[in-house]
């Protein structure tokens, strides 16, 4: 159950929020209309649906930034969560073929009071500075993270050898592998404490915001 | 021991003082204040960024602060995703 919360569900209500968060989590892009009719049928309306999407897309940014920061367990808990395994394959990334239109599908954060103001809020702090990362990085990394998921309402990376980028990867597809020695290029590269992190935010804000495109787009 | 050198409330200053003592004054269900009496490790996490930190934080307000999940509801898809994405968290 501590590996899979959703397990113990026995309502179809209960069952369908986690199956949602596992698409959402592991493979936004494989998402369809079907599972949209499949969550009504679980007597999940389009709000509710809508919130399991934008949930479990930000606290996947939540813990991309807890692992590449390094923070440590600070509730009391009964049971510690297992370990990671650094050995566990990276998460897989849609074929070219497999990536969902960039259209607007049937939901959309329009329809949850406040989201579109406190997106734009972060957003713009995030991808609308100059300093430390450059502006032209933060595309690139935006155009990474939303490669790895899918999303084609942005372009593909141009191809860089830049540590960011490798960064952005382990960010998006292998969070559990996150640590010291993900960090250790981007300092060889003379980066600093406050672009280190700045480029984690922007990883971890990208990789949010593409699985949210691409599940909501996917949906159609 | 984080990878960043974080910032706690203690020894903040400035903006970051400023900013703590914002989401400090928030509203919150006293299971998620850590028993050590001091802020959450996901805000320290954000330290380095005072300006970062309470926008992330707004976003959470506006997904957490109400339904139509219930709070079990919204526990469980936190913690189905930081499962699968193998963070304590």
């Amino acid at each position: 159950m501590i590996r899979d919360p959703a397990s113990a569900a026995r309502d179809p209500r209960t069952k369908a929020i986690g199956g949602l968060a596992r698409l959402v989590t592991e493979a936004p892009w494989t998402l369809t209309r079907h599972d949209r009719a499949r969550a009504h049928d679980a007597e999940l309306d389009d709000a509710t649906i809508l919130h399991v999407i934008m949930l479990s897309s930000f606290f996947g940014y939540l813990n991309r930034v807890a692992d590449a920061v390094g923070i440590e367990l600070d509730y009391d808990v009964m049971v510690r969560p297992p370990p990671p395994d650094p050995e566990t394959p990276p998460l897989v990334r849609p074929s070219h073929d497999e990536r969902p239109a960039p259209d607007q599908g049937p939901l959309t954060i329009t329809m949850r009071p406040g989201a579109i103001e406190a997106l734009a809020a972060w957003n713009d702090h995030v991808m609308e500075r100059d300093a430390p990362l450059t502006r032209a990085q933060r595309l690139l990394i935006s155009r990474v993270a939303a490669d790895t998921v899918g999303d084609a309402s942005l372009p593909p990376p141009e191809p860089s050898d830049h540590p960011i980028v490798a960064l952005t990867e382990t960010i998006a597809l292998a969070p559990w592998r996150l640590g010291e020695a993900a960090l250790a290029p981007l300092r060889e590269a003379g980066m600093s404490d406050e672009a280190i992190f700045d480029a984690i935010s922007v990883a971890a804000f990208a990789n949010f915001a593409s699985r949210l495109n691409v599940a909501l787009a996917a949906l159609q | 021991m984080p990878y960043l050198p974080l910032v706690g409330f203690r020894e903040s200053t400035g903006a970051l003082r400023d900013a703590y003592e914002a989401m400090m004054a928030r509203p919150l269900p006293s299971v998620y204040r850590p028993s050590h009496g001091g802020e959450p490790g996901i805000i320290r996490a954000h330290s380095i960024d005072p300006v970062l930190l309470p926008r992330v934080f707004r976003f959470s307000g506006m997904l957490n602060g109400q339904g139509p999940l219930s709070w079990p509801e919204r526990e469980l898809v936190n913690a189905t995703t930081s499962r699968l994405n193998q963070c304590f968290y």
